[in-house]
């Protein structure tokens, strides 16, 4: 009996029982995005890993809790964004700047990987633009393109108004837009 | 840009945007995080099950130690030897202890500022060969008295011997060279 060929449902339901094959197919299935779910927010590889394996753990603990065995994803997804948020706040507070960061700015982007699909080279692209953006406006611009919560989700996940949330968002998009355009002329 | 150029063009690169990868190993990793937890929640199921046990399992634990102090503390009693085998076994380990404390007891009175160095040599040998021994007797336990480690013992009795004999030899060697050398100084 393959485990790779089972319906998500079928899955937890081994899960749940503490089959820990099916959880290891289960975290084969979803651990690329939840990692770069993470990834867009915390900006650290390791941290990144970190928040997205205890994600799973605490999902597959929590089991029981969710409803409909389909939204799975979503709900694994939900958990990512509140792990690296609340890491996100932890870090913000101390607001130091890595000297990568720095030396990441003065790097030409120009020269592309040959082997990088034509759509992942426009997404690096664009999340190389992210990335220069203020922290707030990178997260909430992420959870709102990228992740695709709508405002009243995201001023909730952030722990903002909503108004406040919605502004943020605004001038974001405007920066960003600013930081698109010179690539965009090319 | 318009407003709905950039919805669209995130819309369209959607797919695109997973391009990071966590560092290699991490599904190992993951795997024992999930054995780590396992584990865990089984002490803690376990306590929410048993909890009027918590105090009597602080007296168990003592009494535990206690008593795995006192076996520890008695010489012997913890671990099987040799002569828990069978009584020919026994008898063997006798015939090599009563040998080896000799060899070792004529080693000693050997000592000399000469032969220092050799019989310290052969001391530290030794040594390894108590530690190989202090070894195979918890391999004798784990194993349930199985063959090897009987030959194994043996034949570490018999290399402590050995090597006490062949230092030994040595120092004779070294003695008579030394008396023939001096006769001959004299005499010529």
């Amino acid at each position: 009996m393959s485990l790779t060929n089972q319906n998500i449902e079928q899955l937890l339901e081994q899960c749940s029982l503490g089959n820990q094959r099916a959880q290891m197919e289960v975290y084969d299935r979803y651990y690329k995005a939840m990692y770069n779910t993470a990834f867009r927010i915390v900006k650290d590889s390791a941290e990144a890993e970190d928040i997205m394996q205890d994600s799973f753990l605490t999902a597959f603990t929590k089991l029981g809790n969710l409803k409909e065995k389909v939204t799975f994803g979503s709900w694994l997804k939900r958990i990512v964004v509140n792990n690296s948020i609340q890491h996100y706040n932890k870090n913000s507070k101390y607001n130091d700047v890595p000297l990568d960061d720095v030396m990441y700015k003065i790097e030409d982007h120009s020269g592309v990987p040959e082997n990088y699909e034509y759509t992942n080279v426009k997404a690096k692209q664009v999340m190389d633009s992210m990335k220069e953006l203020k922290d707030n406006y990178r997260v909430s611009l992420t959870l709102h393109l990228v992740e695709g919560y709508d405002y009243e989700e995201i001023s909730e996940i952030m722990n903002i108004s909503y108004g406040n949330c919605r502004t943020t968002i605004s001038r974001a998009k405007e920066s960003l837009r600013q930081k698109l355009q010179p690539k965009a002329e090319y | 840009m318009e407003e709905d150029n950039l919805k669209s063009l995130f819309e369209d690169l959607r797919e695109g945007f997973d391009f990071e990868n966590p560092k290699l190993g991490h599904q190992q990793r993951f795997l024992a995080k999930l054995q780590e937890q396992r584990d865990g929640y089984g002490h803690e199921a376990f306590n929410t099950n048993y909890k009027w046990w918590k105090p009597l399992m602080g007296v168990a634990a003592s009494v535990a130690l206690i008593v795995s102090v006192l076996l520890v503390v008695q010489p012997g009693s913890s671990s099987k030897d040799l002569a828990s085998v069978s009584p020919e076994m026994s008898q063997t380990q006798d015939y090599f202890t009563v040998a080896i404390t000799e060899e070792l007891n004529r080693l000693e009175s050997e000592r000399s500022p000469e032969t220092e160095a050799m019989v310290d040599d052969a001391l530290s040998r030794m040594s390894i060969l108590e530690d190989e021994y202090e070894e195979l007797k918890k391999d004798l336990t784990e194993s349930g008295d199985d063959q090897r480690v009987i030959y194994a013992m043996i034949a570490n009795f018999q290399n402590r011997i050995d090597l006490l004999k062949s230092v030994l030899e040595n120092i004779e060697n070294v003695k008579l060279i030394k008396q023939d050398s001096n006769e001959n100084s004299i005499t010529i």
